[in-house]
Order: structure tokens, then sequence, then C-alpha cells
């Protein structure tokens, strides 16, 4: 028994001595160097970067613009209230309707 | 959650280590499919591609190793029906850098025969088991990286091992094959 179980080890360590034998040989002793390379930075990214400072930058511009428009506008009209004097400083006479001069 | 390295530079930094360090294990899964080092080396730079590919759009892979593992393995199935070929992403002159290894063909001739037969009969074995033999014996991987590598339990790997190598050794007694030489 202990014969066939030599046996069989000793078959075995030849089947693996046999099987490293081949892998070695079958395995690249190197391999090539995988030609990459990193995209570069595309120049739409970079203009979609600027554009994007660009069009916020005009945005908040245009936001202050209105806001100071409006400010102006209404302190404006507060200011000029009908009076009862002509452009040329004549006094409008107080009539009452359909009254005869 | 693991994300890729964000920079251009660190892209490609991080992308050559894993080449480095998993190019071997892609390989010997492809050309355990085939048992043809030269297509095993071509299925291993078109996983390697395919991955940077993904990394240069963006895309986030959390385990590449595992990633490459599958995609070795659809790539081999994918040349058995003729799908590599239509559908590889590199030139036809990336593929071809590689240089078989370099003995004469006079000191190959003995060995050449008995590795003949021997590839044949490992071809005829099941994939499963040609997987585990090409690691255990073209990486000199144990058991545990083994299992490890493609997910399962390590005490099958070596069960399967040493029935794999039982029944290849009762084949190359039958072909005449010396194991031994």
């Amino acid at each position: 028994m202990n014969t066939k179980r030599n046996q069989l080890e000793s078959s075995d360590d030849a089947v693996e001595r046999l099987l490293s034998s081949y892998f070695r040989q079958e395995m690249p002793a190197e391999f090539p160097v995988l030609n990459i390379e990193p995209a570069a930075p595309t120049r739409s990214n970079r203009t979609s970067w600027s554009s994007q400072l660009r069009n916020r930058t005009v945005l908040v511009l245009s936001v202050v613009a209105v806001v100071f428009a409006s400010i102006w506008a209404i302190s404006a009209r507060t200011m000029r209230t009908p009076t009862e004097t002509g452009f040329d400083g004549s006094s409008a006479v107080k009539r009452a309707p359909f009254e005869k001069k | 959650m693991k994300r890729g390295p964000r920079s251009a530079g660190g892209r490609q930094a991080a992308f050559e280590l894993l080449y480095q360090r998993h190019q071997r294990e892609v390989w010997a899964l492809a050309y355990a499919r085939w048992f043809d080092a030269d297509l095993a080396m071509d299925l291993t730079q078109e996983a390697f591609l395919r991955l940077w590919k993904k990394w240069q759009e963006g895309e986030i892979i959390e385990n590449p190793r595992a990633w490459l593992v599958r995609v070795t393995r659809n790539l081999a199935e994918d040349h058995g029906k003729s799908a590599f070929h239509k559908n590889g992403t590199q030139p036809p002159q990336w593929l071809n850098s590689f240089a078989a290894n370099g003995h004469s063909p006079l000191d190959r001739l003995e060995r050449d025969e008995t590795f003949a037969d021997l590839r044949k009969l490992l071809a005829e074995m099941p994939e499963a088991d040609r997987r585990l033999l090409t690691l255990r014996y073209g990486l000199d991987y144990d058991a545990r990286q083994i299992a490890e590598l493609l997910g399962i339990n390590a005490t099958a790997v070596h069960m399967r091992l040493t029935r794999a190598r039982q029944r290849l050794g009762e084949r190359l007694s039958a072909v005449g094959v010396d194991s031994s030489t």
C-alpha cells in the first residue's frame, strides 16, 4: 500500500514538474508597454470653464444694473410730483366745470 | 466608494501600476481559454486598453482587477465567436508586439513534442480545471490566491487541482508521455 502511495505521489510530483516547466515556457518573459497617453484637456473644457465665469459675471452685472435702474426710476418718479404751476411759471386757475370765463 | 485618479498624469501612473500588477494574471486567464500564448497577449492588451478607455471616459470602476478578470473571460469567449476580430479597439500593429520566448529550435525539439501532447490534453480538460492549472503553474499561485482571484472557495480549488493533476497524469500515461521528462 505504501509502495502504491509512493508511486502516486511521485507521479503527481512528475506531473507538477511537467506543468511548471510547460507553463514557464509559455508565460511571456516580458510584456509590451501599452501605448496609452492621457487625453489632453480639451479646448472645449477650458473654454466652457471660462465662458461659464464670463456668463455668470455678465448675469450678476445685469442684475445689479436692473436693480439700480429700478431704484433710480422709482426715486425720479417720486421727486417729480405734479404741481399746479405750468412749465412757464403761470399758475392755473381753478374753475368749476362748464363755468364761463 | 473608490474613484479613479482625477488628473490625467495620476490616472496614467495608476493605470501603468495596474498593468504591471495584473498583466500576468490577465494573460493566464486568457491563455487558459485557448492555450495560445500570442492570442492571450492580444486579449490581455485588449482588456487593459478597454479599462483605460473606461477611465478616460470618467467611468468609475470600483474593482479593476475583478473588472479585468470578467472582461478577459468575455473577450476570450468572444474570440471563439469571432466577435473579437470585429470589435477590437486597437489597430493590429499594437497586437503583434509580443515576441515569443526564445529557445533555439534544436533545444526545444524534444520538449516541444511532450509539450504539444500536454497542450492537447490540457485543451481537452474542463475550462475551470484549465484555469486553475494555469494560475497554479503559470503564476505559482497557491490555492488561496487562486480562490481570491476567481472568487471561489480555497478548499475547492485545492481539491480540484489535485483531481485535475491525477486525471492529467492518467491521460499522459495513456498516450505514452513520460511526465518525468
